[in-house]
Protein backbone atom coordinates (compact mmCIF):
# COMPACT_ATOMS: atom_id res chain seq x y z
CA UNK A 1 0.00 0.00 0.00
CA UNK A 2 1.60 3.25 -0.71
CA UNK A 3 0.23 6.58 0.74
CA UNK A 4 -0.72 9.67 -1.32
CA UNK A 5 2.78 11.53 0.25
CA UNK A 6 4.63 8.70 -1.02
CA UNK A 7 2.90 8.96 -4.97
CA UNK A 8 3.90 12.58 -4.80
CA UNK A 9 7.46 12.22 -3.61
CA UNK A 10 8.00 9.78 -6.16
CA UNK A 11 6.01 11.79 -8.81
CA UNK A 12 8.87 14.69 -7.59
CA UNK A 13 11.96 12.42 -7.84
CA UNK A 14 10.92 11.13 -11.23
CA UNK A 15 10.38 14.82 -12.18
CA UNK A 16 13.78 15.90 -11.77
CA UNK A 17 16.17 13.30 -11.80
CA UNK A 18 16.71 11.63 -15.25
CA UNK A 19 18.16 8.24 -13.76
CA UNK A 20 17.26 5.73 -11.08
CA UNK A 21 19.97 3.74 -9.09
CA UNK A 22 18.83 0.12 -9.85
CA UNK A 23 19.89 -2.72 -7.17
CA UNK A 24 21.54 -5.59 -8.42
CA UNK A 25 19.82 -8.24 -6.38
CA UNK A 26 20.23 -12.01 -6.13
CA UNK A 27 18.21 -13.52 -8.25
CA UNK A 28 16.67 -15.30 -4.99
CA UNK A 29 15.30 -11.62 -4.48
CA UNK A 30 14.24 -10.76 -7.92
CA UNK A 31 12.35 -14.45 -9.48
CA UNK A 32 9.40 -15.77 -8.70
CA UNK A 33 10.05 -18.80 -5.78
CA UNK A 34 10.08 -21.93 -7.45
CA UNK A 35 6.57 -24.42 -6.95
CA UNK A 36 7.19 -27.93 -5.11
CA UNK A 37 4.23 -30.68 -5.67
CA UNK A 38 2.45 -31.69 -2.34
CA UNK A 39 -0.38 -33.73 -0.84
CA UNK A 40 -2.95 -31.83 1.06
CA UNK A 41 -5.73 -33.56 2.48
CA UNK A 42 -8.75 -31.90 2.59
CA UNK A 43 -10.55 -31.83 5.57
CA UNK A 44 -14.12 -33.33 6.24
CA UNK A 45 -14.80 -30.53 9.00
CA UNK A 46 -13.75 -27.31 9.72
CA UNK A 47 -14.32 -27.43 12.87
CA UNK A 48 -11.06 -30.13 13.17
CA UNK A 49 -8.89 -27.93 11.49
CA UNK A 50 -6.58 -26.78 14.71
CA UNK A 51 -6.42 -30.26 15.61
CA UNK A 52 -5.36 -31.02 12.29
CA UNK A 53 -3.06 -28.55 11.96
CA UNK A 54 -1.05 -29.57 15.58
CA UNK A 55 -1.24 -33.49 15.17
CA UNK A 56 0.60 -32.83 11.11
CA UNK A 57 3.33 -30.67 12.54
CA UNK A 58 4.64 -32.96 14.99
CA UNK A 59 4.08 -35.99 12.63
CA UNK A 60 5.59 -34.43 9.53
CA UNK A 61 7.56 -31.16 10.51
CA UNK A 62 8.27 -28.82 7.47
CA UNK A 63 6.44 -26.23 5.05
CA UNK A 64 7.61 -23.23 7.86
CA UNK A 65 7.20 -20.84 5.21
CA UNK A 66 3.74 -21.74 4.88
CA UNK A 67 0.21 -22.02 6.09
CA UNK A 68 -0.30 -25.85 6.82
CA UNK A 69 -4.04 -25.16 6.38
CA UNK A 70 -5.62 -23.13 3.70
CA UNK A 71 -9.65 -23.46 3.21
CA UNK A 72 -9.76 -26.76 4.66
CA UNK A 73 -7.09 -27.72 2.96
CA UNK A 74 -4.33 -29.14 5.18
CA UNK A 75 -0.65 -29.55 3.71
CA UNK A 76 0.54 -33.19 4.27
CA UNK A 77 4.05 -33.75 2.81
CA UNK A 78 5.92 -33.28 -0.70
CA UNK A 79 5.94 -35.46 -3.17
CA UNK A 80 9.34 -35.35 -4.07
CA UNK A 81 11.18 -35.40 -0.44
CA UNK A 82 14.72 -34.54 -0.50
CA UNK A 83 15.36 -36.56 2.45
CA UNK A 84 13.89 -39.79 0.34
CA UNK A 85 15.73 -39.40 -2.72
CA UNK A 86 18.96 -39.04 -0.64
CA UNK A 87 18.59 -42.46 0.60
CA UNK A 88 17.92 -43.92 -2.36
CA UNK A 89 20.23 -42.23 -4.13
CA UNK A 90 17.78 -41.09 -6.82
CA UNK A 91 15.18 -39.03 -7.33
CA UNK A 92 11.83 -40.96 -5.80
CA UNK A 93 7.97 -39.42 -5.71
CA UNK A 94 6.70 -40.31 -2.27
CA UNK A 95 2.85 -42.72 -3.50
CA UNK A 96 -0.25 -41.42 -1.73
CA UNK A 97 -0.49 -45.25 -0.29
CA UNK A 98 2.90 -45.18 1.00
CA UNK A 99 2.71 -41.59 2.60
CA UNK A 100 -1.41 -42.82 4.53
CA UNK A 101 0.80 -46.11 5.84
CA UNK A 102 3.45 -43.39 6.87
CA UNK A 103 0.62 -41.08 8.78
CA UNK A 104 -0.67 -43.66 10.14
CA UNK A 105 1.96 -45.21 11.87
CA UNK A 106 2.70 -42.06 13.37
CA UNK A 107 -0.54 -42.22 14.75
CA UNK A 108 -2.31 -39.20 12.64
CA UNK A 109 -6.08 -39.76 12.41
CA UNK A 110 -6.98 -40.11 8.72
CA UNK A 111 -10.62 -40.29 9.38
CA UNK A 112 -10.66 -36.06 9.90
CA UNK A 113 -9.74 -36.35 5.69
CA UNK A 114 -11.29 -36.92 2.85
CA UNK A 115 -10.90 -40.18 1.37
CA UNK A 116 -8.51 -39.12 -1.80
CA UNK A 117 -5.50 -36.88 -1.07
CA UNK A 118 -5.28 -34.00 -3.55
CA UNK A 119 -2.02 -33.08 -5.32
CA UNK A 120 -0.92 -29.25 -5.75
CA UNK A 121 1.95 -26.83 -6.03
CA UNK A 122 2.68 -24.55 -3.10
CA UNK A 123 6.10 -22.38 -3.00
CA UNK A 124 9.22 -24.47 -2.67
CA UNK A 125 10.88 -21.49 -0.47
CA UNK A 126 10.17 -18.57 1.79
CA UNK A 127 9.66 -15.56 0.18
CA UNK A 128 12.46 -12.76 0.36
CA UNK A 129 10.30 -10.48 -0.47
CA UNK A 130 6.86 -8.50 -0.72
CA UNK A 131 6.45 -8.77 -3.89
CA UNK A 132 7.37 -12.02 -4.09
CA UNK A 133 5.11 -12.95 -0.96
CA UNK A 134 2.15 -11.80 -2.30
CA UNK A 135 2.95 -13.51 -5.50
CA UNK A 136 3.30 -16.83 -3.21
CA UNK A 137 0.03 -16.26 -1.41
CA UNK A 138 -1.91 -16.52 -4.66
CA UNK A 139 -0.59 -19.50 -4.32
CA UNK A 140 -0.82 -20.73 -1.04
CA UNK A 141 -1.08 -18.39 2.07
CA UNK A 142 2.73 -17.82 3.32
CA UNK A 143 4.07 -16.95 6.96
CA UNK A 144 6.18 -13.69 5.77
CA UNK A 145 7.73 -10.77 8.02
CA UNK A 146 9.08 -8.31 5.37
CA UNK A 147 13.16 -7.33 5.96
CA UNK A 148 13.56 -3.69 6.17
CA UNK A 149 16.60 -3.69 4.57
CA UNK A 150 15.71 -5.56 1.97
CA UNK A 151 12.20 -3.72 1.61
CA UNK A 152 14.03 -0.31 1.41
CA UNK A 153 16.67 -1.50 -1.10
CA UNK A 154 13.74 -2.38 -3.44
CA UNK A 155 11.65 0.41 -3.25
CA UNK A 156 14.59 2.85 -3.08
CA UNK A 157 13.64 4.58 0.40
CA UNK A 158 17.35 3.29 1.64
CA UNK A 159 18.14 6.74 -0.12
CA UNK A 160 17.14 10.13 0.19
CA UNK A 161 17.10 12.85 -2.26
CA UNK A 162 20.27 14.55 -0.51
CA UNK A 163 22.40 10.94 -0.75
CA UNK A 164 20.93 10.47 -4.47
CA UNK A 165 22.37 14.22 -5.27
CA UNK A 166 25.43 13.36 -3.73
CA UNK A 167 26.01 10.10 -5.97
CA UNK A 168 24.91 12.16 -9.04
CA UNK A 169 27.70 14.68 -8.09
CA UNK A 170 30.08 11.98 -7.69
CA UNK A 171 29.02 9.73 -11.13
CA UNK A 172 29.50 13.09 -12.59
CA UNK A 173 33.20 13.74 -11.16
CA UNK A 174 33.81 10.21 -12.32
CA UNK A 175 32.43 11.34 -16.05
CA UNK A 176 34.47 13.93 -16.40
CA UNK A 177 37.67 11.94 -15.32
CA UNK A 178 37.02 8.85 -17.88
CA UNK A 179 36.53 11.87 -20.38
CA UNK A 180 39.64 13.10 -19.65
CA UNK A 181 41.75 10.49 -19.13
CA UNK A 182 40.56 6.45 -19.15
CA UNK A 183 42.36 4.33 -21.76
CA UNK A 184 40.87 0.64 -21.63
CA UNK A 185 39.75 -1.35 -24.08
CA UNK A 186 36.23 -3.13 -25.13
CA UNK A 187 35.84 -5.22 -21.64
CA UNK A 188 36.64 -2.72 -19.18
CA UNK A 189 37.06 1.04 -19.68
CA UNK A 190 36.17 4.63 -17.38
CA UNK A 191 37.10 5.93 -14.26
CA UNK A 192 36.19 5.13 -10.33
CA UNK A 193 36.08 7.41 -7.33
CA UNK A 194 36.11 5.84 -4.01
CA UNK A 195 34.42 7.68 -0.86
CA UNK A 196 33.93 7.69 2.46
CA UNK A 197 30.03 7.77 3.09
CA UNK A 198 30.91 9.65 6.63
CA UNK A 199 31.30 12.46 5.59
CA UNK A 200 31.01 11.93 1.49
CA UNK A 201 35.07 12.93 1.42
CA UNK A 202 36.36 11.47 -1.90
CA UNK A 203 39.29 9.49 -1.21
CA UNK A 204 40.70 8.75 -4.40
CA UNK A 205 40.12 8.92 -7.96
CA UNK A 206 41.14 7.00 -10.89
CA UNK A 207 41.10 7.13 -14.40
CA UNK A 208 41.76 3.24 -16.86
CA UNK A 209 45.21 3.47 -18.11
CA UNK A 210 45.81 0.11 -19.89
CA UNK A 211 47.79 1.66 -22.26
CA UNK A 212 50.83 1.90 -19.32
CA UNK A 213 50.18 -1.12 -17.57
CA UNK A 214 47.67 -4.31 -18.52
CA UNK A 215 46.30 -4.11 -14.78
CA UNK A 216 45.71 -0.50 -14.51
CA UNK A 217 42.28 -0.86 -14.47
CA UNK A 218 40.32 2.04 -13.14
CA UNK A 219 39.08 -0.02 -10.24
CA UNK A 220 42.92 -1.52 -9.88
CA UNK A 221 44.50 1.83 -9.53
CA UNK A 222 41.75 2.99 -7.34
CA UNK A 223 42.33 0.12 -4.38
CA UNK A 224 46.26 0.90 -4.57
CA UNK A 225 45.73 4.65 -4.33
CA UNK A 226 44.02 3.88 -1.30
CA UNK A 227 46.37 1.81 0.21
CA UNK A 228 48.45 4.36 -0.12
CA UNK A 229 46.76 6.40 1.79
CA UNK A 230 47.00 3.77 4.49
CA UNK A 231 50.39 3.64 4.32
CA UNK A 232 51.33 1.05 1.88
CA UNK A 233 50.95 0.90 -2.41
CA UNK A 234 52.50 -1.44 -4.91
CA UNK A 235 52.54 0.51 -8.01
CA UNK A 236 54.64 3.71 -8.73
CA UNK A 237 52.01 5.66 -9.87
CA UNK A 238 52.64 9.58 -10.24
CA UNK A 239 56.72 9.10 -11.04
CA UNK A 240 56.42 12.69 -12.72
CA UNK A 241 55.95 14.34 -9.44
CA UNK A 242 59.40 12.39 -8.71
CA UNK A 243 60.13 14.41 -5.96
CA UNK A 244 56.78 14.78 -4.10
CA UNK A 245 56.51 10.96 -4.43
CA UNK A 246 59.94 10.24 -3.07
CA UNK A 247 59.28 12.44 -0.34
CA UNK A 248 56.36 10.54 0.95
CA UNK A 249 57.72 7.28 0.63
CA UNK A 250 60.30 8.35 2.52
CA UNK A 251 58.29 9.38 5.49
CA UNK A 252 56.34 6.14 5.29
CA UNK A 253 59.32 4.27 5.20
CA UNK A 254 60.12 5.74 8.39
CA UNK A 255 56.89 5.15 9.75
CA UNK A 256 56.86 2.10 8.66
CA UNK A 257 60.68 1.23 10.19
CA UNK A 258 59.18 2.78 13.65
CA UNK A 259 56.21 0.21 13.74
CA UNK A 260 58.10 -2.78 12.63
CA UNK A 261 60.95 -2.07 15.20
CA UNK A 262 59.11 -4.47 18.44
CA UNK A 263 58.11 -7.46 16.83
CA UNK A 264 56.19 -7.05 14.21
CA UNK A 265 53.82 -9.79 14.30
CA UNK A 266 52.29 -7.69 17.38
CA UNK A 267 50.35 -4.57 17.22
CA UNK A 268 49.79 -2.95 20.50
CA UNK A 269 47.15 -0.85 20.62
CA UNK A 270 49.51 2.47 20.58
CA UNK A 271 50.69 1.80 17.61
CA UNK A 272 46.80 1.16 16.05
CA UNK A 273 46.25 4.07 17.48
CA UNK A 274 49.25 5.99 15.92
CA UNK A 275 48.59 4.23 12.38
CA UNK A 276 45.01 5.90 12.77
CA UNK A 277 46.31 8.67 13.50
CA UNK A 278 48.50 8.71 10.43
CA UNK A 279 45.95 7.58 8.47
CA UNK A 280 43.15 10.33 9.39
CA UNK A 281 45.79 12.93 8.85
CA UNK A 282 46.61 11.72 5.49
CA UNK A 283 42.88 11.96 4.66
CA UNK A 284 42.67 15.47 5.80
CA UNK A 285 45.59 16.39 3.93
CA UNK A 286 46.12 13.98 1.05
CA UNK A 287 42.77 13.16 -0.40
CA UNK A 288 41.49 13.12 -2.81
CA UNK A 289 44.71 11.04 -4.02
CA UNK A 290 44.20 10.84 -8.20
CA UNK A 291 46.17 9.09 -11.14
CA UNK A 292 46.80 10.29 -13.10
CA UNK A 293 47.73 13.60 -11.47
CA UNK A 294 45.87 16.19 -14.15
CA UNK A 295 43.12 15.07 -12.53
CA UNK A 296 43.58 16.58 -9.33
CA UNK A 297 42.89 20.15 -11.28
CA UNK A 298 39.30 19.20 -11.59
CA UNK A 299 36.40 20.59 -9.18
CA UNK A 300 35.58 18.57 -7.10
CA UNK A 301 31.96 18.33 -5.95
CA UNK A 302 31.01 19.39 -2.36
CA UNK A 303 31.15 16.85 0.50
CA UNK A 304 28.17 15.33 1.55
CA UNK A 305 27.24 12.44 4.58
CA UNK A 306 26.36 9.55 2.13
CA UNK A 307 25.42 7.51 5.45
CA UNK A 308 21.86 5.48 5.12
CA UNK A 309 20.23 3.58 8.00
CA UNK A 310 17.61 1.99 7.56
CA UNK A 311 14.49 2.99 10.75
CA UNK A 312 14.46 -0.36 12.66
CA UNK A 313 12.02 -0.84 15.48
CA UNK A 314 13.08 -0.33 18.97
CA UNK A 315 16.16 1.98 17.88
CA UNK A 316 18.55 -0.67 18.25
CA UNK A 317 21.57 1.54 16.90
CA UNK A 318 22.69 4.45 19.07
CA UNK A 319 25.39 6.16 17.99
CA UNK A 320 27.87 5.40 20.57
CA UNK A 321 27.72 1.84 19.21
CA UNK A 322 28.14 2.97 15.88
CA UNK A 323 31.13 4.76 16.84
CA UNK A 324 32.70 1.80 18.27
CA UNK A 325 32.06 -0.68 15.99
CA UNK A 326 33.63 2.11 13.11
CA UNK A 327 36.55 2.65 14.99
CA UNK A 328 37.19 -1.46 15.09
CA UNK A 329 36.39 -2.50 11.30
CA UNK A 330 38.54 0.86 10.77
CA UNK A 331 41.52 -0.78 12.28
CA UNK A 332 40.63 -4.32 10.79
CA UNK A 333 40.40 -2.62 7.32
CA UNK A 334 43.40 -0.52 7.39
CA UNK A 335 44.70 -2.85 4.71
CA UNK A 336 41.52 -2.82 3.06
CA UNK A 337 38.94 -0.40 1.37
CA UNK A 338 37.14 -0.65 4.58
CA UNK A 339 33.14 0.69 4.49
CA UNK A 340 33.98 3.06 1.56
CA UNK A 341 31.65 3.40 -1.35
CA UNK A 342 32.65 2.72 -4.96
CA UNK A 343 31.46 4.89 -7.69
CA UNK A 344 32.61 3.29 -11.49
CA UNK A 345 31.74 4.57 -15.00
CA UNK A 346 31.10 1.08 -16.41
CA UNK A 347 29.92 -1.97 -14.63
CA UNK A 348 33.26 -3.88 -13.40
CA UNK A 349 34.89 -6.80 -15.02
CA UNK A 350 35.89 -9.69 -13.24
CA UNK A 351 38.96 -8.19 -12.26
CA UNK A 352 37.58 -5.44 -11.02
CA UNK A 353 34.79 -6.38 -9.26
CA UNK A 354 36.90 -9.20 -7.53
CA UNK A 355 39.46 -6.62 -6.71
CA UNK A 356 36.43 -4.26 -5.12
CA UNK A 357 35.38 -7.52 -2.94
CA UNK A 358 38.86 -8.49 -1.99
CA UNK A 359 38.83 -4.98 -0.83
CA UNK A 360 35.99 -5.30 1.38
CA UNK A 361 33.90 -2.15 -0.21
CA UNK A 362 30.38 -1.64 1.31
CA UNK A 363 28.28 -0.14 -1.82
CA UNK A 364 29.34 0.11 -5.60
CA UNK A 365 27.36 2.47 -8.03
CA UNK A 366 27.97 2.03 -11.86
CA UNK A 367 26.58 3.85 -14.55
CA UNK A 368 26.25 0.89 -17.45
CA UNK A 369 26.19 -2.00 -18.21
CA UNK A 370 29.23 -3.98 -19.82
CA UNK A 371 27.67 -6.58 -21.75
CA UNK A 372 31.35 -8.43 -22.77
CA UNK A 373 32.55 -8.94 -19.40
CA UNK A 374 30.67 -7.53 -16.59
CA UNK A 375 30.05 -9.54 -13.76
CA UNK A 376 28.02 -7.27 -11.34
CA UNK A 377 24.23 -7.83 -13.47
CA UNK A 378 24.81 -8.62 -16.92
CA UNK A 379 27.51 -11.97 -17.22
CA UNK A 380 26.64 -13.32 -13.17
CA UNK A 381 25.87 -11.42 -10.15
CA UNK A 382 29.23 -11.97 -8.10
CA UNK A 383 27.98 -10.66 -4.95
CA UNK A 384 25.57 -13.61 -4.53
CA UNK A 385 27.62 -16.40 -5.93
CA UNK A 386 27.94 -18.48 -2.74
CA UNK A 387 30.86 -19.05 -1.20
CA UNK A 388 32.38 -15.16 -0.91
CA UNK A 389 33.36 -13.81 2.23
CA UNK A 390 31.72 -10.84 1.45
CA UNK A 391 29.65 -9.41 -0.53
CA UNK A 392 29.01 -5.55 -1.37
CA UNK A 393 25.69 -4.12 -2.42
CA UNK A 394 25.36 -2.68 -6.05
CA UNK A 395 23.85 -0.64 -7.71
CA UNK A 396 23.14 0.57 -11.95
CA UNK A 397 21.63 2.76 -13.81
CA UNK A 398 23.57 6.27 -11.67
CA UNK A 399 23.37 8.84 -15.13
CA UNK A 400 23.09 5.74 -16.98
CA UNK A 401 22.59 7.92 -20.39
CA UNK A 402 25.73 9.93 -19.72
CA UNK A 403 27.73 7.15 -18.74
CA UNK A 404 26.76 4.72 -22.19
CA UNK A 405 27.83 8.23 -23.83
CA UNK A 406 31.02 8.67 -22.38
CA UNK A 407 31.79 4.72 -22.97
CA UNK A 408 30.75 5.13 -26.69
CA UNK A 409 33.45 8.60 -26.70
CA UNK A 410 36.19 6.51 -25.37
CA UNK A 411 35.81 3.47 -27.48
CA UNK A 412 35.46 6.14 -30.37
CA UNK A 413 38.84 7.42 -29.02
CA UNK A 414 40.38 4.17 -29.03
CA UNK A 415 39.57 3.22 -32.55
CA UNK A 416 40.56 6.66 -33.93
CA UNK A 417 44.26 6.21 -32.21
CA UNK B 1 75.80 -8.54 -15.05
CA UNK B 2 76.19 -5.30 -16.14
CA UNK B 3 74.60 -3.24 -18.82
CA UNK B 4 77.36 -3.35 -21.47
CA UNK B 5 77.48 -7.10 -20.98
CA UNK B 6 73.88 -8.04 -21.69
CA UNK B 7 74.10 -5.43 -25.07
CA UNK B 8 77.18 -7.78 -25.80
CA UNK B 9 74.49 -10.81 -25.79
CA UNK B 10 71.75 -8.79 -27.65
CA UNK B 11 74.33 -7.69 -30.21
CA UNK B 12 75.34 -11.50 -30.70
CA UNK B 13 71.36 -12.01 -31.76
CA UNK B 14 71.77 -8.66 -33.99
CA UNK B 15 74.80 -10.94 -36.00
CA UNK B 16 72.87 -13.79 -36.19
CA UNK B 17 69.91 -11.50 -38.28
CA UNK B 18 72.72 -10.01 -40.16
CA UNK B 19 73.87 -13.90 -41.45
CA UNK B 20 70.13 -14.73 -41.84
CA UNK B 21 69.83 -11.78 -44.45
CA UNK B 22 67.22 -9.77 -41.87
CA UNK B 23 68.01 -6.43 -40.16
CA UNK B 24 70.31 -6.91 -37.88
CA UNK B 25 68.65 -6.10 -34.40
CA UNK B 26 68.97 -8.38 -31.18
CA UNK B 27 66.60 -7.71 -27.79
CA UNK B 28 66.62 -9.50 -24.49
CA UNK B 29 64.19 -9.10 -21.69
CA UNK B 30 65.96 -9.06 -18.43
CA UNK B 31 64.42 -9.81 -14.95
CA UNK B 32 66.31 -10.34 -11.61
CA UNK B 33 69.27 -10.38 -13.59
CA UNK B 34 68.27 -12.99 -15.71
CA UNK B 35 67.87 -13.18 -19.18
CA UNK B 36 63.61 -14.12 -19.53
CA UNK B 37 63.75 -13.55 -23.76
CA UNK B 38 66.23 -13.76 -26.46
CA UNK B 39 65.09 -12.12 -29.75
CA UNK B 40 65.94 -10.92 -33.24
CA UNK B 41 64.34 -9.25 -36.40
CA UNK B 42 62.19 -11.77 -38.28
CA UNK B 43 60.73 -9.79 -40.98
CA UNK B 44 61.73 -11.68 -44.03
CA UNK B 45 61.94 -15.15 -42.64
CA UNK B 46 57.98 -14.94 -41.38
CA UNK B 47 57.20 -12.21 -44.78
CA UNK B 48 55.04 -9.74 -41.67
CA UNK B 49 56.49 -6.43 -41.59
CA UNK B 50 55.82 -6.24 -37.83
CA UNK B 51 58.37 -8.77 -36.93
CA UNK B 52 60.73 -6.82 -34.89
CA UNK B 53 63.07 -8.25 -32.00
CA UNK B 54 61.31 -6.45 -29.48
CA UNK B 55 57.75 -8.16 -30.76
CA UNK B 56 59.41 -11.81 -30.82
CA UNK B 57 60.78 -10.99 -27.20
CA UNK B 58 57.21 -10.21 -25.97
CA UNK B 59 55.69 -12.93 -27.84
CA UNK B 60 58.32 -15.63 -26.15
CA UNK B 61 57.06 -13.72 -22.55
CA UNK B 62 53.43 -14.41 -23.26
CA UNK B 63 54.06 -18.08 -23.97
CA UNK B 64 54.68 -18.65 -20.16
CA UNK B 65 52.81 -21.21 -18.18
CA UNK B 66 51.65 -20.38 -14.56
CA UNK B 67 52.24 -22.89 -11.64
CA UNK B 68 50.99 -21.83 -8.80
CA UNK B 69 49.23 -24.17 -5.40
CA UNK B 70 46.94 -22.92 -4.96
CA UNK B 71 43.95 -22.23 -7.83
CA UNK B 72 43.58 -18.65 -8.75
CA UNK B 73 41.16 -16.36 -7.30
CA UNK B 74 38.92 -15.44 -9.40
CA UNK B 75 40.64 -11.87 -9.89
CA UNK B 76 43.84 -12.94 -10.46
CA UNK B 77 42.08 -15.45 -13.23
CA UNK B 78 40.61 -12.54 -14.68
CA UNK B 79 43.82 -11.02 -15.14
CA UNK B 80 45.60 -14.04 -16.19
CA UNK B 81 42.84 -14.47 -19.03
CA UNK B 82 43.28 -10.57 -19.93
CA UNK B 83 47.07 -11.37 -20.47
CA UNK B 84 46.42 -14.38 -22.61
CA UNK B 85 48.73 -16.92 -20.81
CA UNK B 86 48.37 -20.52 -22.17
CA UNK B 87 48.43 -22.45 -19.44
CA UNK B 88 47.94 -23.14 -15.31
CA UNK B 89 48.62 -25.79 -13.45
CA UNK B 90 47.40 -25.58 -10.20
CA UNK B 91 47.95 -27.62 -7.03
CA UNK B 92 44.42 -27.57 -4.56
CA UNK B 93 41.00 -26.08 -5.48
CA UNK B 94 40.12 -22.39 -3.87
CA UNK B 95 36.46 -23.23 -2.73
CA UNK B 96 36.95 -19.42 -1.03
CA UNK B 97 37.69 -17.46 -4.13
CA UNK B 98 38.27 -20.08 -7.16
CA UNK B 99 38.09 -18.29 -10.25
CA UNK B 100 38.79 -21.31 -12.68
CA UNK B 101 35.88 -23.84 -11.79
CA UNK B 102 35.17 -23.58 -8.00
CA UNK B 103 33.78 -20.68 -7.40
CA UNK B 104 33.07 -19.12 -10.45
CA UNK B 105 34.05 -20.22 -14.36
CA UNK B 106 35.86 -16.78 -15.52
CA UNK B 107 37.22 -18.41 -18.56
CA UNK B 108 33.96 -18.64 -20.15
CA UNK B 109 33.46 -14.94 -20.20
CA UNK B 110 37.08 -14.41 -22.24
CA UNK B 111 36.36 -17.03 -24.63
CA UNK B 112 39.76 -18.64 -23.84
CA UNK B 113 41.14 -21.30 -24.91
CA UNK B 114 43.63 -21.78 -21.76
CA UNK B 115 44.50 -24.59 -20.42
CA UNK B 116 43.87 -25.68 -16.56
CA UNK B 117 45.00 -28.45 -14.79
CA UNK B 118 43.77 -28.93 -11.54
CA UNK B 119 44.72 -31.05 -8.27
CA UNK B 120 48.59 -31.57 -9.02
CA UNK B 121 50.46 -32.27 -5.40
CA UNK B 122 47.23 -30.47 -3.88
CA UNK B 123 47.40 -32.23 -0.56
CA UNK B 124 50.59 -30.34 0.05
CA UNK B 125 49.41 -27.15 -1.16
CA UNK B 126 46.35 -27.70 1.27
CA UNK B 127 48.50 -28.68 4.43
CA UNK B 128 50.65 -25.43 4.01
CA UNK B 129 47.00 -23.53 4.38
CA UNK B 130 45.74 -25.53 6.79
CA UNK B 131 49.12 -24.91 9.13
CA UNK B 132 48.91 -20.79 8.06
CA UNK B 133 45.20 -21.05 9.44
CA UNK B 134 46.08 -22.55 12.13
CA UNK B 135 48.60 -20.38 12.99
CA UNK B 136 48.42 -17.07 14.03
CA UNK B 137 47.67 -14.51 11.04
CA UNK B 138 48.45 -11.41 12.39
CA UNK B 139 46.55 -9.78 9.27
CA UNK B 140 43.18 -11.56 9.85
CA UNK B 141 40.58 -9.64 11.50
CA UNK B 142 38.88 -10.87 14.74
CA UNK B 143 36.52 -13.42 14.63
CA UNK B 144 32.74 -11.99 14.83
CA UNK B 145 31.60 -13.45 17.79
CA UNK B 146 35.15 -12.55 20.14
CA UNK B 147 34.50 -8.44 18.34
CA UNK B 148 30.63 -8.15 19.51
CA UNK B 149 31.51 -9.40 23.11
CA UNK B 150 34.66 -7.41 23.48
CA UNK B 151 33.92 -4.47 21.41
CA UNK B 152 32.88 -2.56 24.75
CA UNK B 153 36.09 -3.40 26.82
CA UNK B 154 38.37 -2.75 23.66
CA UNK B 155 37.14 0.80 23.01
CA UNK B 156 37.41 1.47 26.55
CA UNK B 157 41.26 1.10 26.68
CA UNK B 158 41.40 3.06 23.39
CA UNK B 159 39.93 6.17 25.28
CA UNK B 160 42.40 5.66 28.06
CA UNK B 161 45.44 5.26 25.83
CA UNK B 162 44.14 8.79 24.57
Amino acid sequence: MTSPKNVKARKMETATRSWTAKPILSSDFTEAPPLQEVYVGVLKQRKDTSTAIKSISTILPGFAHLKRCSNGKLLLAPLHSDELSREKGHDISLGENQLKTQLKERGFDLSLLEEKFQMTKVPAKAPRTKIQASEASKIWPVNFHPDQTVESLIDGSIFNDDCLYAIERIMSLVIKVARLEAVGDERCTGATAIVDPEDGRILAVAAAKIDRHPMWHAAMLAVDLIARLHGGGAWKLNDEECKETKEQTDAIEEDKFGDESTDPNVTTEDQILKRLRRIKRRYEEETPLCYPKSLASLKFPVQTSLETQVVRKGRRNNGAKIENSRQKECEDNAKKCGPYLCTVLMEPCPLCAMALLHSRVARIFYGTANQSVGVLGSKTILHSVPGLNHRYRVWSGILERECRQIVEEIDARRSRS
Amino acid sequence: MDTSAWMDVALQKAEESLKAGEVPVGCLFIYNNQVIATGNNTVNETCNATRHAEINCIDQVLKFYVIVTVEPCIMCMSALLQLQIRSIVYGCANDRFGGCISVLEVPKFYDSKIMIQGNIKGEKAMRLLQDFYKGVNPNAPESKVKKGRNTKGTSSTHTENK
